[in-house]
């Protein structure tokens, strides 16, 4: 057993854990933080997506005992962030999720494809979800979903928002 | 949890991780981004029974500009080349192939070093610098060497690698103005690994430098198709025969099986590439 200490979801966490334990693990069996859907569990589904130091991995092919003293965000920490907010309210209008499995990594990769600037056509979305499977919507609202909210987190701002609340920290 | 045990300790320089591999009991493994090798553990492809974490080493990471060449630390990650955090010798061609790599989050872990130690002959970085005719820069306990990306690949995920050693960076040679470059990968859903990969790099008059993955146990150079390149004036559909007849020799004279069907598939990236490479 190693002792690791890190941040997730801006709390210190310190933790007795396994070497073998991967970020997923971490968050979901220990800090009951079960927003993070662990599935395939090798690399290959994208459910377990996690942010590591601000940008988005899989949480089920890292080591917590990689990340130690690292950043940790879950789809928890923006419960209240108006980005992920306005991403929550395309998904609903636009039906991107149906039995919702895949929809915390989705989120995130949205999210982060927004902020990078490269959410702006439906080809280019669907290329930066070729990483994250969903076996329910075959897609359609997914990309609509995004396409949508990256509209509007442009033209409401939000994205510039995002981005330099970002690179403050 | 999916892997069986292993003892895991992080290293901050190369000295340290070389004394921790040769200190290590049993069968010891670098673990540098863990892309490859995390899916590995979790499936029990592999049971290490301990890793070294060389995933945050700063001389990993360093970046040096030269006249003729750049030289890119081994922990330097996809994501980092995607986003062109850091020069590319490759006038482009570096920042295309990490743009089609796995996925942004796989990106934003893995190593361009950890790509080539693994050594998989349908990943798009081992084929990539063997166009690009790259050097490897060894370090290990008994000193420091180098090797030529064409001597790096001894076998299917076999390198020259001795144990214990780290690749430590690559130097890539810089392509002059007039180089053009061309990448093609075939996969049935993106991201994927390749089904046929092929990467072209133009030598000016002399014959390109045309390399073919997924077909052989290593990526493989293709001199007769190389020798068809500085002839072409201007790209043209009529030329697929010509560069699929060189094709058939060199996978020959390489010693390699193929059938049909593979025959043609490999002939379509090897043209796209070649096609790109003549429309840049």
């Amino acid at each position: 057993m190693k002792r690791i200490e890190l941040s997730v979801n801006g709390v210190r966490v310190s933790s007795l854990t396994d070497p073998r334990n991967s970020v997923g693990e971490l968050v979901r069996e220990e800090l009951n933080l079960t927003a993070t859907h662990l599935a395939c569990e090798h690399g290959v589904c994208g459910a377990c997506t996690v942010l590591v130091d601000g940008v988005p991995v899989r949480g089920c092919i890292t080591l917590a005992a990689a990340v130690e003293g690292q950043e940790i965000r879950t789809l928890e920490d923006f419960a209240e962030e108006p980005l992920m907010d306005l991403i929550r309210r395309c998904f609903s209008e636009a039906h991107g999720l149906q039995c919702g499995f895949c929809t915390p990594g989705m989120l995130l990769m949205a999210r982060d494809m927004i902020l990078r600037g490269v959410a702006e056509t439906a080809e280019e979305i669907r290329l930066g979800l070729s990483g994250n499977i969903c076996r329910c919507t075959g897609y359609a609202g997914i990309v609509k979903a995004i396409e949508t909210a990256a509209e509007r987190a442009r033209a409401t701002g939000l994205a510039a928002q995002a981005r330099n609340a970002r690179e403050e920290n | 949890m999916k892997p069986a045990p292993f003892a895991y300790s992080r290293a901050e320089t190369v000295a340290e991780a070389l004394s921790g591999f040769a200190a290590a009991e049993g069968e010891a493994k670098y673990l540098a981004g863990g892309q490859t090798l995390g899916p590995m553990l979790n499936l029990r492809l592999t049971q290490p029974d301990s890793l070294i974490d060389i995933s945050r080493v700063a001389e990993l990471r360093e970046v040096e500009e030269r006249s003729s060449s750049v030289i890119l630390g081994a922990g330097i990650r996809h994501a980092e080349i995607e986003d062109g955090l850091v020069p590319d010798a490759a006038r482009g061609l570096m920042r295309r192939t990490a743009r089609g790599l796995a996925y942004r989050a796989v990106r934003n872990r893995g190593t361009i070093g950890g790509s080539l130690a693994h050594a998989d002959p349908v990943a798009e970085w081992p084929n990539v610098l063997m166009a690009l005719d790259a050097t490897l820069l060894i370090r290990g306990v008994e000193g420091d060497r180098s090797v030529g990306i064409g001597d790096f690949f001894v076998g299917y995920l076999t390198t020259s690698l001795e144990p214990g050693e780290i690749l430590h960076a690559l130097e890539i040679p810089r392509l002059g103005i007039e180089q053009r470059t061309g990448i093609s990968k075939l996969c049935r859903k993106v991201g994927e690994f390749a089904q046929s990969l092929a990467v072209t790099v133009t030598q000016g008059r002399r014959a390109a430098r045309c390399v073919l993955g997924c077909a052989s146990r290593t990526p493989i150079l293709l001199p007769q198709v190389g020798e068809i390149v500085p002839g072409i004036e201007r790209w043209s559909a009529a030329l697929r025969p010509e560069i699929q007849t060189a094709l058939q020799a060199d996978l020959q004279s390489a010693g390699v099986e193929f059938d049909a069907l593979e025959l043609k598939t490999h002939a379509a990236t090897v043209s796209r590439s070649i096609m790109e490479a003549l429309a840049a």
